[in-house]
């Protein structure tokens, strides 16, 4: 029933402009590299100029959250999937942010400071 | 028999399966370490203040690592559109140099970043005698800036003093010969020896040497007893850091880009001021315990990968005969894979390193 | 068209290297290293099987000591006594000379074990990973799961956790004693320090390897019904077991990860004295330990029960998949409401993710802590009400057959519903400041698992006997072994209601004797439980033995269906070959057209092209009509 003698090539073989298109998609690549080397950059340098704890957090993780959009949508391609993967994601994020969520409000919503360790 | 759409996309989802799949892995590893970083905010939110130490991650080295990562995510794509466009030696290189962009990461980690941790030591002092030790830890001058307090001295460990009367003599000086211990001073006939360490595991395996028996005629090894605790620590010389040479000096109030370095200046730390001391283990802190851990399991992860990378570097070509674009979804999806491995530690490395 | 274009691609062009079956398989690779869905699934079936009677079996110890404690376990306590004292451990000792009497430490270790053994080595095994790996692929009609090596790596890593697992019993200190729950700091300080590969740390390393086999098997699951499903198969088409299997899958892929995370993390504390679950200051038998603090006992539990209580979902939903599809077919209709099914899966699902605290109530928690939680809890008894009440009404006006999957699944009804309905007080923490830890709580959650889906088990062994083997299970004794079973399984758990409103408490090793003068009325109950649980174990032999003697002595079937049943996996040859499906398979419509006015017979099969078209048998391809969406 299954043929293996020969390998069915699956695509055809790339042409000229396939090629060119690929250099193009090289080029861009790249070029998310080097954003991605700026976003880091900046996440270093904001963690070192912000005033206080709480400002620091937030835009340190915001500047890291930017760099990680890139990897995702460009390189991992997901801008380019369809609604099952997206979906998955969406159940997992919704899950992850619940973990945290309630991992705060368990920290911070207690009963005559039971929680805390005591040197 | 076969078993549809292994290569091609089944239409209605867009999807071949293994793309699918290690989707849905790679949900389950954002669990995996969401779970870790969960206990991370847990941990640290219940830490009092100045319990949990910053700036003692080297951030050149960190910021580096990302980069890194990063660029091998660029080569592991730029390798995956080759074999697309059935250049296979083009493949083969972009392969080569994420794989040694992976190395080099684990290389930096191993070689470097953990040794130095485990070559530092730390002693928490009691609270109450945190003015005993003022000069070194400077929390009037923090308390004053409204910053929390510093616990910790730390620095590195070159000698302690022990109290060896109840210790297991030929044991210990077996331990001293062996592990290359220098008796600097002896006194009370043998039972207060300062020692010369090398590095804190030698300090901790004097603290876990055993004590003398106290019943030697008795045969059965299960039912020997031993004095307790055997040696006991007395003091701790330690050449200081920076931060704990001179802790009023607000440069050090904050941490700094460039790690900061070892002192000339040392220390004696007397044990019964001591709440914990350690080198900078897992066991050392929560921030610790929780760094190794998740760097730890990242770098299991990078291995990971690196491993089925090279597994195509040298025999991809076989299948990429029979069938290249099964190739090019392996690759693929093993490229997905580290991708993922990349995105973790582009949170990772703020997390603990920056802030 | 679509499904032609689909079909013609399957042929030529998507040949991943799969399974090549030109040559014959040697014996350990057709029977032990097997890729075969059916085969893996067998093997399942048998190892998880296994485990339910040796955890039935370390329940029965356990029972004779709530029942006579301190009294040596007859007969075989000396056999016992040898074999579990092995590794130097106290589980059993002697009274008056006589040995076989179940210590406190014992107890516990039985205790924790057994919990450990039914749900991660019992239950899901065979529910999730044995039905699920059988059934499911039949039912898309696909010829394998997705991965079939993966597969098989799935179920041999399951089988070196299931050894790990074992051989704790057997290591220095005995195995893990600190309840299947391992609460930190007892489970970190328990048998720390001598030895390594002490019980409890084995324990941690036997549940990672059992998480990692779950993740993969979960995501064989969900690719398959994803992928993998025939043409004409959409979504609303498919059989409600599928969906079960589908979403039970979602629960393991995302819950079982932190378990895994604080699994490492537990054992960190225990190898390497790290502080991640042990509190500042801890004492032990006058004593500082020597961890340094810092951490918290609470993340521990925090992040145990963000999995354990998905996974008691996951230890519910393909038994009511089960019940529903033995339903459908026994009643000769449609279920009733199977899209509010579906949707009620999918809302139990996502809500089983935020109620987990919901076992914390007494950790001192705040209130809006505790408000979110009691909230979250008591919606999610809505679609479990939806289930229960979805399968009832598909009983009324039926044509009811109890044979004897029927009697299991109509029994697993109201059984379900006692342990569900019990759960409500528990939602809220005003009750459970006075229920948690007792009897109450081990009555509500055996209701749900015992007479719940370990009925659901057998009714579907009972059902799927026949595709697999060839033969059907005698059915006489089969309806004993119901009638037996339902009796017993309920005087054993019906009085921990009793007991635990008295306020007996859990994992009491002797029964609560020593504190008799507050619970004097209801402690004869333990006799009562007791003897109806060795009566249980009795009778499971009937069905030990049926199952065994039918594989040879059976009936056999006398068609490829023997239960006129409309979905796909009756489509096969009897039992299905390697590929499953000797013809085309695609699918005309849904799952349970039972009863179809103006059809010539009363159920019709999923695949069985429609009367107008007048085609043949196999349906060739091309010709095939445009399926509804």
């Amino acid at each position: 029933m299954s043929d293996h003698k020969e390998p069915a090539v699956q695509t055809p073989e790339p042409s000229a402009g396939d090629v060119e298109a690929f250099n193009k998609h090289l080029k861009g690549y790249i070029k998310i590299g080097l954003i991605e080397f700026v976003f880091t950059v900046a996440t270093v340098w904001i963690s070192f100029m912000a005033k206080s704890m709480g400002t620091k957090i937030i835009l340190t993780l915001l500047s890291a959250t930017g760099n990680a959009v890139l990897v995702a949508a460009i390189l991992m391609h997901l801008k380019d999937e369809k609604k099952t993967i997206w979906k998955v994601l969406f159940f997992t994020g919704a899950f992850l942010i619940v973990l945290f969520f309630l991992t705060w409000l368990a920290r911070s919503d207690e009963i005559m400071g039971a929680l805390h360790n005591h040197h | 028999m076969e078993i549809p759409h292994t290569v091609t996309a089944r239409p209605d989802t867009g999807l071949y399966n293994a793309k699918l799949a290690i989707w849905l892995f790679l949900a389950s590893e954002v669990m995996l370490f969401g779970g870790l970083f969960s206990a991370y905010v847990f941990l640290r939110m219940g830490a009092d203040d100045g319990y949990w130490p910053h700036g003692l991650l080297d951030v050149p080295i960190g910021t580096l690592n990302t980069f890194i990562l990063v660029s091998s995510s660029i080569t592991i794509v730029l390798a995956w559109a080759s074999l697309k466009m059935r250049q296979w030696a083009r493949h083969k290189l972009y392969l080569g140099i994420t794989i040694a962009l992976g190395v080099l990461f684990l290389c930096i980690k191993l070689g470097y970043e953990y040794p130095a941790k485990f070559k530092h030591f730390g002693v928490f002092i009691k609270k109450d005698s945190w003015s005993k030790y003022e000069d070194y830890l400077g929390n009037d001058h923090l308390k004053e800036a409204g910053l929390p307090p510093r616990p910790e001295i730390s620095g590195h460990l070159h000698e302690v003093e022990i109290d060896a009367t109840d210790a297991d003599r030929p044991l210990l000086d077996n331990l001293i010969k062996r592990r290359d211990l220098v008796v600097l001073k002896s006194e009370e006939d043998g039972k207060r020896l300062t020692l010369k360490v090398n590095s804190p595991s030698d300090a901790e395996a004097l603290r876990n040497a055993l004590g003398a028996i106290t019943n030697p005629e008795e045969q059965d090894p299960a039912k020997v007893q031993r004095k307790e605790p055997g040696v006991k620590m007395v003091a701790f010389e330690m050449a200081l850091d920076e931060v704990n040479a001179d802790p009023k000096n607000p440069k050090f109030d904050y941490p700094s880009f460039i790690l900061r370095g070892l002192t000339e200046k040392t220390a004696t730390i007397h044990a019964e001021d001591v709440d914990w001391w350690s080198a900078f283990y897992p066991k050392h802190s929560a921030y610790f315990a929780v760094y190794f851990l998740i760097t730890g399991l990242h770098g299991l992860h990078v291995l990971g990968g690196i491993v089925v990378f090279t597994y195509f570097f040298f025999f991809g070509h076989k299948i990429y005969r029979r069938n290249p674009e099964q190739q090019a979804n392996r690759i693929e999806v093993v490229g997905l894979y580290w991708h993922f491995v990349d995105l973790v530690w582009i949170f990772v490395f703020p997390i603990f390193y920056l802030l | 068209m679509a499904t032609a274009e689909i079909t013609h691609e399957h042929h030529d062009h998507d040949h991943g290297h799969g399974h090549d079956d030109h040559h014959e398989l040697a014996f350990w690779e057709k029977y032990i290293f097997s890729q075969d869905h059916k085969v893996i699934g067998i093997q399942y079936a048998i190892t998880g099987l296994a485990f339910l009677f040796l955890g039935f079996c370390l329940m029965m110890l356990m029972r004779w000591n709530l029942a006579y404690p301190g009294t040596p376990v007859p007969y075989i306590g000396k056999f016992l006594q040898a074999f579990f004292n092995f590794g130097g451990s106290h589980v059993f000792t002697d009274k008056d000379g006589v040995p076989g009497v179940l210590t406190a430490e014992g107890y516990n270790t039985f205790g924790a074990m057994h919990g450990t053994i039914m749900v991660f080595f019992g239950v899901v095994p065979v529910a999730v990973a044995a039905f699920g790996n059988f059934v499911m692929p039949l039912q898309v009609g696909a010829p394998d799961m997705a991965f079939p090596k993966l597969n098989m790596a799935s179920y041999w890593t399951f089988f070196v956790s299931c050894v790990i697992m074992m051989s704790s019993f057997f290591v220095a200190g005995g195995a893990a004693k600190s309840g299947w729950t391992s609460y930190a700091p007892l489970s970190v300080i328990t048998d720390n320090g001598q030895h390594f590969f002490s019980g409890q740390t084995v324990w941690l390393l036997g549940m990672v390897f059992n998480i990692t086999g779950s993740l993969l098997g979960s995501i064989n699951t969900i690719a398959t019904a994803i992928q993998l499903r025939a043409p004409g198969l959409t979504w609303m088409r498919l059989p409600f077991f599928v969906w079960t299997q589908l979403v039970t899958a979602f629960l393991l892929l995302l819950a079982f990860p932190p378990l895994e995370a604080a699994g490492f993390m537990q054992l960190m504390d225990r190898a390497f004295d790290t502080s991640f679950f042990m509190p500042t200051g801890l004492i032990v038998n006058g004593h500082l330990t020597q961890w340094n603090g810092g951490g918290s006992p609470l993340l521990w539990q925090h992040l145990f029960w963000f999995l354990a209580h998905p996974e008691v979902y996951v230890l519910i939903l393909p038994a009511i998949g089960m019940v529903a599809e033995i339903i459908a077919n026994n009643t000769r209709k449609p279920l009733y409401g199977y899209k509010a099914m579906v949707g009620g899966i999918f809302v139990l699902g996502f809500l089983s993710f935020v109620v987990w605290a919901h076992h914390m109530y007494m950790t001192g928690m705040g209130t809006k802590v505790a408000g979110f939680f009691q909230t979250t809890t008591v919606m999610i008894s809505i679609p479990s009400v939806i289930l229960v009440t979805a399968l009832l009404l598909s009983l009324w006006g039926g044509s009811i057959r109890f044979t004897t999957p029927m009697l299991f699944a109509t029994a697993f009804l109201p059984m379900f519903g006692i342990g569900g309905l019990t759960g409500i007080p528990l939602a809220f923490n005003a009750v459970d400041l006075y229920l948690h830890d007792t009897y109450y709580v081990i009555g509500h959650f055996h209701y749900v698992v015992a007479p719940g889906t370990i009925f659901a088990i057998f009714a579907g062994v009972y059902y799927w006997f026949p595709k697999a083997t060839g033969r059907m299970m005698n059915d006489a004794l089969g309806k004993l072994h119901f009638w037996l079973s339902l009796i017993f399984i309920n005087g054993i758990f019906f009085p921990m209601f009793i007991q635990g409103m008295a306020g007996v408490h859990r994992r009491w090793f002797d029964g609560g004797i020593q504190y008799e003068q507050i619970i004097t009325p209801v402690i004869y109950w333990n006799k009562f439980m007791s003897v109806s649980a060795f009566l249980l174990g009795a009778v499971q032999f009937v069905f030990i033995f049926n199952f065994f003697a039918s594989i040879w002595r059976g009936r056999k079937v006398p068609n490829d269906n023997p239960w006129d049943a409309t979905t796909l996996e009756w489509d096969t040859p009897t039992p299905p070959p390697h590929g499953n499906f000797i013809k085309e398979i695609v699918v005309y419509r849904g799952p349970y057209e039972y009863s179809v006015p103006g059809a010539d017979k009363d159920f019709t099969p999923q695949s069985e092209p429609p009367k107008a078209e007048k085609l043949p048998t196999t349906a060739p391809i091309g010709v095939t009509p445009a399926p509804a969406h």
